[in-house]
């Protein structure tokens, strides 16, 4: 073979390349023809759109009577967690603010006081009477002094354990375990003594019907534990030691009912023994009467949820809808934890004893 | 640069073109026949446009139900009206227009949901339902006994979402599972 006199470096350089480019424009041309031509009718099929019947629709539940407000929003506290969780209030008005892996403790007039780190995320806690704060995490119990120094760290509850909620009262701590669909029963340390309403135990209680993780209780100065019973749509009563007393609440997208399949999700109670209940799907915030009946709204859903692709967005763990944790302070003020928003939003009566 | 280098640098020029068409077209067709169309659910929005989009004429989207993530609701806001007068299996109740979705009896109080497939017109209310209130166990498949794999899907072209995606055709389905949670 011969070689071409004229055929230098620069040139074979040149010719590659040229060669190469158009072997790539040639391929990446083939690879787009291939993507494109065997479907002539993508995004033309020009069918009708469906018909209104098809379509989801609850938009006639999602406006508020204005006649039924009994509060306003009027400020607004961030909580500083990109995951914030749950939300306490206690001991002259602190603000306990869970989320991430720790809680913090702001006073009445928002300075942080302290911050107990943890090592998994909390799920509720409450302050008591006496000075401790008792934090549920997913699987255990831990109680920390007013100060944010850890005094137990409790045991894994059990298998499947999820906790959900705590409470305090009658010399016994009650954690509400949406895993296993029952309330525990401990000591004022943290060990275990009796479970109760697990559906099908026979123990007289009607049985807690649990779909999502959301499973509140309170502990009220009636001397009652209340618990949300929310695949049943109601709030039930029972003794300390678990035998059932009372319940209220109806299933209805109405506001005076409980909506949805499984509401409410959380729930707390105004100094003077009204309930606030908080519902998610329709995310409102209600009041109650202390025999549980309908008495106003806090807050609709339009007011809670302003930007529901905002708010889907914000809240990427909210694949199970979303919930606004509630707690009232002494000044009759209703706080609620917005998870999308990552604030915590301070709702006043309109006008005293609203 | 005489005539005789022009035409033969073009011609060479046409070959390599030529050449590269013909591996990217095969490069193309190799890439669709191992993946397939599939729908993220946790990036559907319900927006309806599954049961208009396809080129089928019944959507070869359906509803699917992830029975581990089903709280066997007795009301289901999937299967009920939003305002049921009450819970039971009349039709004025249910929320599905072609009565797809079926109810039956479990133990007190709790029901299991199925989906009648040929019944289904992968409208997604009831997804909507079920996701607006409950825990979201029904969601939209693209079902691949049905589906004819279009290079370029037309659902996927009117997603507003763009929640629909290409998926090794050995991993053809997109199931919710209660580990995957986002």
């Amino acid at each position: 073979m011969k070689n071409d006199p004229k055929l230098n470096r620069r040139k074979f350089v040149s010719n590659s390349a040229i060669g190469l480019g158009l072997l790539s424009a040639g391929g990446l041309a083939g690879w787009l023809a291939t993507g494109r031509k065997n479907n002539p009718v993508a995004g033309k099929t020009n069918r009708p759109a469906l018909d209104p019947r098809f379509t989801y629709d609850v938009s006639r539940f999602e406006r508020t009577d204005p006649a039924l407000l009994r509060y306003s929003e009027r400020s607004s506290i961030p909580t500083g967690f990109p995951d914030p969780s749950c939300l306490a209030i206690g001991w002259d008005d602190t603000t306990f603010i869970g989320g991430d892996q720790s809680v913090k403790a702001l006073s009445r007039d928002g300075d942080l006081q302290f911050t107990v780190s943890l090592t998994q995320r909390p799920q509720a806690m409450v302050p008591t009477a006496d000075g401790r704060l008792l934090i549920a995490l997913p699987d255990h119990l831990e109680i920390y002094d007013h100060s944010g120094r850890r005094l137990m760290k409790g045991e894994p509850l059990g298998e499947r354990v999820r906790l959900t909620s705590v409470a305090a009262g009658g010399h016994h701590i009650f954690a509400a375990d949406a895993g296993n669909r029952e309330v525990i029963r401990c000591d004022a340390n943290g060990r275990v003594i009796a479970r109760f309403g697990r559906v099908g135990a026979k123990d007289g209680t009607p049985g807690f019907v649990v779909p999502s993780p959301y499973f509140d209780l309170c502990y009220g100065a009636d001397g009652l534990l209340w618990v949300a019973n929310p695949g049943r749509h109601r709030l039930e009563a029972y003794t300390p030691e678990g035998q059932f007393e009372l319940s209220w609440g109806s299933t209805s997208m109405a506001v005076e009912g409980f909506c949805g399949c499984c509401n409410p999700v959380h729930f707390t109670r105004l100094a003077d023994g009204r309930f606030v209940t908080s519902e998610k799907g329709l995310n409102r915030i209600k009041l109650h009467d202390v025999k549980g009946n309908f008495t106003g709204v806090v807050a609709g859903t339009e007011t809670l949820v302003k930007d529901l692709d905002l708010a889907r967005k914000a809240c990427a763990n909210c694949s199970i809808g979303f919930g606004f944790d509630v707690a009232c302070d002494s000044r009759d003020r209703v706080l609620a934890l917005d998870p999308a928003t990552k604030t915590i939003r301070v709702f006043t009566p309109n006008t005293a004893g609203a | 640069m005489n005539r005789r280098n022009f035409l033969s640098g073009s011609l060479r020029g046409s070959l390599m073109l030529a050449l590269g068409g013909v591996l990217g077209a095969v490069t193309g067709r190799a890439r669709a026949r191992n993946t397939v169309w599939q729908i993220d659910p946790f990036q559907c929005t319900q927006c309806g446009r599954c049961a208009t989009e396809c080129v089928l004429e019944l959507s070869a989207v359906k509803c699917v139900h992830s029975f581990d993530m089903c709280g066997y609701c007795q009301l289901c806001t999937g299967y009920f009206e939003p305002d049921p007068n009450k819970l039971n299996t009349a039709a004025e109740n249910q929320l599905c227009p072609t009565g797809a979705l079926v109810r039956s009896f479990v133990e007190d109080p709790y029901y299991e949901y199925t989906i009648n497939e040929p019944l289904c017109v992968g409208c997604a209310k009831c997804v909507k339902g079920c996701t607006m209130f409950g825990n979201g166990s029904l969601h939209l498949q693209i079902r691949h006994d049905r589906c004819v794999n279009c290079n370029e899907c037309s659902i996927a072209r009117a997603c507003p979402a763009d929640a629909i995606h290409r998926v090794p055709a050995d991993r053809p389905y997109q199931f919710k599972s209660r580990e995957r949670k986002t």
